[in-house]
């Protein structure tokens, strides 16, 4: 009898393990699918922070190369290094571990040139973005972007110093997106510019040029005006072989058709006189990217002071209006119409590219909405310029994502 | 054979019933627990496999290995409703983008399970047949965010105002305990949440 209890006891003993062995295994295995998961989010989020504090370090000093190595962070660890894949490009590799579980990003950057914006000012002094108002591709301010209404921006959006709406009702439409505290600088000189123009392209000191654009992919120059003799006629790739064309100290006249791609400069201290483009009639591209996906034309305007539309009966002709295809920069002025309050009514100013400016310059004058001197505007982006430049068009010195991988 | 034997048989008798009725009782329950268990974990591998496989797509959103292909990637949301999503990615990491489309399925194509509630979730790639996966899905929503944390009305008129993702799934198993859907819900049901997911490609230009 004694013996029978003993073999009972142990019989249910081991019934009631297995039964519970198992009943444990399937409430482990439900434990360890959720903790597996959770060690891959978590290798996958320390891969991503890292990734994210590799970008930040490029931001504030795009020289960093020095990378990551095995750092502790949230209970895991991470590596990044940072390898140059090609000109202008980075490359961030970086692997995390978290409990025995492995993940990976991979981050490619590339040098960011002011071209990429559709519009850039220093100063937006009094300007108020309202109701109607389209802007086609990035857009950038160094102050705060003044909104009454519902303006649309297209392009991803930045401020230095956030938004002000001017009405409690107003709201801005980011279909880009919006970042607010980024701060960029235009460039302070044209410098490298210059050394670029005077060893790979076309330098010319203390004289005024007048370049004509020609359909053929030539371009014709005279020195001083547009009547001087003689005039140099050559193709694009022989009159700029690196398409830098720099007139130092001196101004710029400019009109045609351009069938290649180029950067023209003009430098110079402030005024009139010197640093400044003059747009003597229409400069656009050959092939229009609008109705011709496959063009590559492209043309930079760089200056230290103004784009003009000059005042001259070419530009006064309210049928044909003006057209400019191009991205400008002006590092202390902006683009402008000259006369804009005294010239006639001159009909519509096209714009296809972008423009990157210290402050924006007026063209025209408007009383009721109807146009009472020089132009209406019809600036659209040219959205080429978001993965191609005009060449060695200045940048903006920081690094941009271009693609992340996890 | 006396009296006090026959005593001893039958509290035998009694005793040794009594513990078989335990051990019927505890069987039963045993056997219900660990039900329940499996359920709950072949839910739960259910839950996990299709959020790996929704994580790693969505996070891709707007990637291309050759980047010039995503010049504007704020256009690779294509399609943007409450249940159902298409997109722009570089699937095989091939500088190729592929369009994929995540959409769910009616009730009425998953009779045969026993749950009223369950449905198909398809994912297709590019122009392939899509691909139908049963995984107890009874839930799939989408909202959507502009940049400025404001919850865009589905379907989406204009995508490229897509900021985040909210993403919630519901799985069900397709076949629970005794056929039967408990008053508990947590004994046939998980629910997933990404909240804010910001796909890295979609704004980083």
């Amino acid at each position: 009898m004694g013996r029978m209890s003993i073999l009972m006891v142990i019989g249910f003993n081991v019934l009631f393990a297995v039964m519970g062995f198992n009943v444990s295994k399937v409430a482990t295995k439900s434990y360890e699918n959720y903790t597996s998961y959770y060690n891959r989010s978590m290798a996958r989020h320390i891969a991503s922070s890292a990734a994210n504090m590799a970008a930040s370090a490029l931001t504030f000093n795009p020289e960093w190369r020095d990378g990551f190595s095995n750092v502790g962070f949230s209970g895991g660890r991470f590596s990044a290094s940072v390898t140059v894949p090609g000109p202008g490009m980075l490359r961030v590799f970086v692997t995390s571990t978290y409990n025995e579980v492995k993940d990976t990003t991979i981050l490619i950057l590339g040098l960011s040139n002011f071209s990429r914006f559709a519009y850039f000012s220093d100063i937006e002094g009094n300007i108020w973005w309202i109701t109607g108002d389209t802007v086609w591709g990035p857009f950038h301010t160094q102050q705060r972007i003044n909104v009454s209404g519902n303006p649309v921006f297209i392009g991803k959006a930045s401020s230095k110093n956030g938004i002000h709406l001017g009405t409690r009702d107003s709201n801005p439409i980011f279909i880009g997106g919006y970042q607010s505290g980024v701060n960029l600088n235009l460039p302070r000189d044209f410098n490298a510019l210059k050394e670029l123009a005077r060893t790979g392209g076309r330098h010319f000191n203390n004289e005024d040029i007048c370049l004509q654009l020609n359909a053929d992919g030539t371009a014709t120059y005279r020195i001083g005006s547009w009547t001087s003799v003689p005039a140099y006629t050559m193709p694009i790739r022989d009159l700029a072989p690196n398409g830098v064309l720099m007139a130092e100290n001196a101004n710029l006249r400019l009109k045609g058709r351009l069938n290649g791609r180029l950067t023209v400069v003009a430098t110079g201290s402030s005024g009139v006189a010197k640093g400044n483009v003059w747009i003597d009639s229409s400069v656009t591209y050959n092939r229009n990217p609008m109705t011709d996906p496959g063009s590559e034309d492209m043309l930079g305007i760089v200056c230290d002071n103004d784009v003009i539309i000059t005042d001259n009966a070419n530009n006064n002709n309210p049928a044909n209006g003006v057209t400019v295809h191009a991205s400008m920069l002006c590092r202390s002025g902006g683009f402008k119409a000259d006369e804009y309050n005294r010239r006639p009514v001159a009909g519509t100013l096209t714009v296809l590219g972008g423009i990157q400016q210290y402050q924006r310059g007026p063209v025209g004058t408007f009383s009721g909405g109807r146009i009472v001197s020089g132009f209406q505007k019809n600036y659209r982006y040219d959205e080429r310029l978001m993965f191609s430049s005009p060449p060695l068009y200045p940048s903006t010195g920081t690094y941009e994502v271009l693609s992340w991988y996890e | 054979m006396g009296s006090s034997t026959i005593l001893d048989i039958l509290g035998s008798l009694i005793v040794g019933g009594m513990l078989l009725l335990m051990g019927l009782r505890l069987n039963a329950s045993a056997n219900e627990t660990t039900a329940i268990y499996h359920g709950s974990y072949i839910l739960q591998e259910n839950m996990t496999a299709l959020v790996q496989i929704l994580e790693t797509d969505f996070r891709r959103i707007g990637y291309c290995s050759d980047w010039r292909k995503t010049a504007d990637p704020t256009r690779s949301i294509r399609l943007a409703d409450s249940t159902s999503i298409r997109f722009y990615t570089d699937l095989n990491h091939d500088g190729e983008l592929d369009s994929v489309t995540y959409y769910t399925g009616p009730v009425s194509e998953l009779l045969e399970t026993v749950n009223p509630r369950d449905r198909f979730i398809y994912r297709r790639v590019n122009m392939e047949p899509p691909l139908k996966m049963n995984l107890g899905v009874t839930q799939m929503a989408f909202r959507y965010f502009d940049a400025l944390n404001v919850e865009l009305p589905t379907p989406v008129s204009d995508p490229r105002r897509v900021y985040y993702l909210h993403i919630s799934i519901a799985v069900e198993s397709p076949e629970p305990y005794k056929q039967e859907y408990s008053n508990d819900p947590s004994q046939y049901e998980v629910y997933w949440k990404q909240v804010r997911l910001a796909t890295k490609n979609l704004r980083n230009r």
